[in-house]
């Protein structure tokens, strides 16, 4: 059964950008991930990927999007509204600082902002936002410090009456102010002793501090005056439309101060859930764009489609084998080494995610993915399916294969339950994949495969012995990847616990230089190859398609989805 | 007649109410609803779950729960959707009811038209070609599944749009959004997107109901009665419009009714693959999340539906058959 959710936030940058995977498919769990409307780094090209802006007619043409989950509301810095369905309509609406680029990276928003934000001082930790003049709500009011200050009022985990995702970055903040009286230039000053790198991705899908200010009630606003409705829009697209169930429109705000304007007259969201029903849509000219789960059948019946584009791309999501570091055997590096030398990753491969992308490459870092600037491979000698030498090291480590030919030593038998989510016939495949090159091993290994509601809750309490699952990965991973792996964190799920690990993200978080902090975050990821508590495996497609008479629509694989540029979409000039 | 109808509505009431007790445990049963909101990574603020325990008293004891859900429901307050925050359940239920009566009526009428009168040419020329080629044709679309055949003629209708080069059918959705035009663009429009799910619909149904009807019909041809007003001298069209049909109408009345009841509570996988938003999909959404107030809703719409129609089943089998009458 294919994946039914794709979550993929930005976290408020840092915590928030990792998730779990969640739902029988891989989709992560969801922390609000930093948006933005506005400019394009990073211009769109006609097939789907990052490359030449495309011309297009000026206010022409409507666009209908398949959309594969309805949002249960549009505040994406809550709990409850994270989630891709709501960053989709979200994204070019709600102002952010930052936006992420599909070249996995960020770009700040030229059209928000007069420059890119600076860091004023770093100890205490002082950066400088200068929001344009003519940057505003469509009702008319500015978008100013209000709207900072209530992003930090309500996300700092101060009031916990605020339904939030996440307090990651905004709880190490100690205020937020303008600068001489002039509401347009803030400042955000982080705690004494406290430093936060990716500051970058803070201050993202802002919602309209003056009406949420304004309400009787403002914890009660913030959680529910969205839900089906922006009154106002801070980008180049206003909700025009909302018909719960069925279908949402987007029109182009008048009031929009940006350079360019929308060229399609309308984005209307059509909700269908059933994923087998878009391709068949989409010939019949009922949606012009999908953004489907990739599988097999789906991506070659939409490639068979003529006047269609399709691509399939890597985005920040990656498949991952986790460890139980408590588990006898597992506690044991040499073990859990063996195990990493003796996997065929691309062999795994070979039967899931290379049936329809030939792209699909191992994945040799845990922090970094493939695609961004800063990835490195530190896979050395494993994930290459060395039999012979994973044997070895089980003997020397010694594990003696007995009379039924699992190895064993001191009655520590290597016999481990496999957990991952059902429904997901990759996952499935992986699975009898990983079975069978243990058994060479020696390794016994038995399927725990349960739904992802029962999965992650017992993730969480590292109620598992082996787990496969996938995280987020996000352009802000420093902060992101902490606490899956520093001693205690939240989502160290296989308990690892080395100093070094915790010493070398304490360096990665005092450095506010991005080129610095991602070398450290490479000795990082070197250093847990040597933990192994976790093994990567590859990163995840992601899958667009479009009809052609379309131009600019470019997939991108971070959170902010392929709506991230929507309004230099239009129909293409003949 | 009045006696008996005030009878069953009175019996009716207990049924609801025990079936809504026995639902409404075992939805809470099944396990926690928020269990997706408190696995999230990184956490959401206890806080942030209490506040959403306390919003839907997933705190209190079952029966204090249930109870409370029960004095709303009395009084027309279906209460929120735990999915959907700030959704009222009442309004969505009802939205979601016509838009399943829309395709639902339609695919039963159909279905029925075709059931008899496909039925009666097979019991009446039994062992004909046309007795073997509806035979087969209903056996096929009963073990042709819903989403199968749906797929299928999807395609046909795409290509067919391609063809004419205009835009006859519709595969997705119930109405377009946002669709301007006068009455008829409209018309046009609802017809366009009701075609494909109703005969997707009538098909599993008059399958099953083309048997039910030769079967009864082949009974009523061989009885006494036909015979003697045969020999009697009124015409075969007579004996067996108003004779023969009559009486073979009656077990596929109550089939019908109470198939109707059924499928009203949401065809499922037909709105599943054509992408309404009906009550089929609300049942899955409901079910899925973990959505009380939604799975309760949806539970007493349809236990009242097939209570109803099982009520009208009685009736029509008394005007149906004069020998029938109720105390």
């Amino acid at each position: 059964m294919r994946r039914n959710k794709r979550f993929a936030l930005f976290a408020p940058v840092a915590v928030a950008a990792l998730a779990l995977s969640a739902c029988g498919s891989d989709s992560p769990t969801t922390t609000p991930a930093p948006n933005a409307s506005g400019s394009t780094g990073a211009a769109p090209s006609a097939s789907g990927g990052a490359g030449a802006a495309v011309p297009v007619k000026a206010n022409t043409g409507e666009l209908t999007f398949g959309s594969d989950q309805e949002p249960t509301g549009f505040n994406v810095n809550t709990s409850k509204d994270a989630g891709t369905a709501a960053v989709n309509v979200t994204v070019q609406i709600l102002p952010s600082v930052a936006t992420g680029t599909p070249d996995l990276g960020f770009q700040f928003n030229k059209d928000l902002l007069v420059s890119d934000p600076t860091v004023v001082s770093t100890s205490p930790q002082v950066i400088e936002y200068k929001i344009k003049p003519e940057a505003k709500w469509s009702d008319g009011k500015d978008i100013d410090v209000s709207d900072f200050e209530l992003q930090f009022k309500a996300n700092n985990g101060t009031d916990d009456k605020f339904d939030v995702a996440s307090t990651t970055g905004y709880e190490d903040m100690a205020k937020v102010e303008a600068v001489g009286g002039d509401k347009k230039t803030i400042r955000t000053t982080y705690k004494p002793g406290k430093s936060f790198p990716d500051w970058q991705g803070l201050f993202t899908n802002m919602v309209p501090a003056h009406l949420v200010n304004a309400a009787p009630e403002i914890h009660e606003a913030w959680a529910n005056m969205f839900n089906t409705a922006l009154p106002v829009s801070g980008g180049p697209w206003s909700l025009a439309e909302y018909k719960t169930g069925d279908s949402l429109t987007l029109t182009p705000n008048p009031m929009w101060y940006g350079a360019v304007k929308p060229s399609l007259q309308k984005i209307i969201f059509r909700f269908l859930p059933e994923s087998t029903t878009q391709p068949q849509a989409l010939q019949n000219k009922e949606v012009q764009l999908i953004y489907p789960q990739p599988q097999l059948d789906l991506v070659n019946q939409v490639k068979n489609i003529p006047g269609v584009e399709s691509s399939l791309n890597f985005g920040l999501s990656f498949e991952h084998i986790d460890f139980n570091a408590k588990v006898p055997g597992l506690n044991d590096v040499a073990v859990r080494k063996a195990i990493a030398l003796g996997l065929n990753v691309p062999a795994i491969l070979d039967r899931t995610i290379k049936q329809f992308t030939d792209k699909a490459e191992p994945l040799g870092n845990r922090i970094w993915l493939t695609g961004q600037s800063q990835y490195e491979d530190h896979s050395g000698p494993y994930q290459k399916g060395d039999v012979e030498g994973a044997k070895k090291a089980l003997d020397a480590a010694g594990y003696v294969p007995g009379a039924d030919g699992i190895r064993a030593k001191g009655g520590t038998k290597l016999n481990f339950a496999f957990t991952t989510t059902e429904g997901n016939a990759l996952r499935q495949s992986t699975f009898d994949i990983f079975q069978t090159q243990m058994k060479e091993l020696g390794i016994n290994i038995t399927p725990d495969i349960r739904p992802s509601k029962v999965v992650f809750p017992d993730l969480s309490e590292k109620k598992f012995q082996i787990a496969l699952f996938a995280w987020v990965g996000t352009p802000f991973p420093t902060t992101s990847s902490k606490s899956i792996y520093v001693t205690g964190g939240g989502q160290n799920y296989g308990s690892l616990d080395d100093p070094k690990v915790n010493k070398l993200f304490d360096t990665a978080f005092a450095e506010l230089d991005p080129a610095k902090s991602a070398a450290t975050v490479n000795e990082i990821d070197k250093q847990l190859w040597e933990d192994m508590v976790t093994i990567p495996l590859y990163s995840k497609p992601t899958f667009i398609a479009f009809d052609n008479t379309f131009g600019n629509v470019a997939d991108n694989g971070t959170s902010d989805g392929p709506f991230w540029n929507s309004y230099t979409w239009g129909v293409k000039q003949q | 007649m009045l006696t008996f109808v005030v009878r069953r509505i009175l019996i009716a009431v207990p049924v609801l109410l025990i079936s809504s007790m026995i639902v409404y445990a075992l939805v809470a049963a099944a396990g926690n609803p928020l269990a997706q909101l408190e696995g999230r990574n990184p956490p959401v603020p206890q806080a942030v779950i209490q506040l959403r325990r306390d919003q839907f008293n997933l705190d209190d004891p079952l029966p204090v729960r249930y109870l409370k859900w029960l004095g709303g429901f009395v009084r027309g307050d279906f209460g929120k959707s735990l999915q959907f925050a700030g959704l009222d359940v009442r309004a969505d239920l009802f939205a979601r009811l016509l838009v399943t009566a829309r395709m639902v009526i339609l695919a039963i009428l159909l279905a029925v038209v075709l059931a008899v009168v496909t039925g009666v040419l097979s019991a009446t020329k039994q062992y004909s070609a046309l007795d073997y080629g509806f035979t087969s044709l209903g056996f096929l679309f009963l073990s042709v599944p819903v989403f199968f055949f749906a797929g299928i003629i999807k395609d046909l209708a795409i290509r067919f749009n391609q063809r004419s080069g205009s835009q006859v059918f519709y595969t997705i959705g119930e109405a377009t959004p946002g669709l301007s035009g006068g009455f008829f663009t409209r018309l046009s429009d609802y017809a366009g997107h009701l075609i494909l799910p109703t005969i997707a619909l009538a098909v599993i149904n008059y399958a099953a109901w083309s048997r039910y009807q030769r079967s009864s019909m082949l009974d009523v041809l061989n009885s006494d009665y036909l015979r003697l007003a045969r020999a009697k001298g009124l015409s075969r069209r007579r004996v067996l419009v108003r004779h023969g049909l009559r009486t073979a109408l009656i077990p596929l009345t109550t089939v019908v009714a109470i198939d109707i009841g059924g499928v009203l509570g949401g065809a499922v996988l037909t709105e599943r693959v054509f992408a309404w938003h009906g009550m089929g999909e609300m049942l899955l959404q409901a079910v899925t999340n973990q959505d009380i107030n939604r799975v309760l809703a949806w539970l007493m719409i349809s236990a009242v539906i097939v209570i109803m129609f099982n009520l009208i089943a009685d009736v029509l089998y008394a005007f149906l058959d004069p020998r029938i009458r109720y105390a």
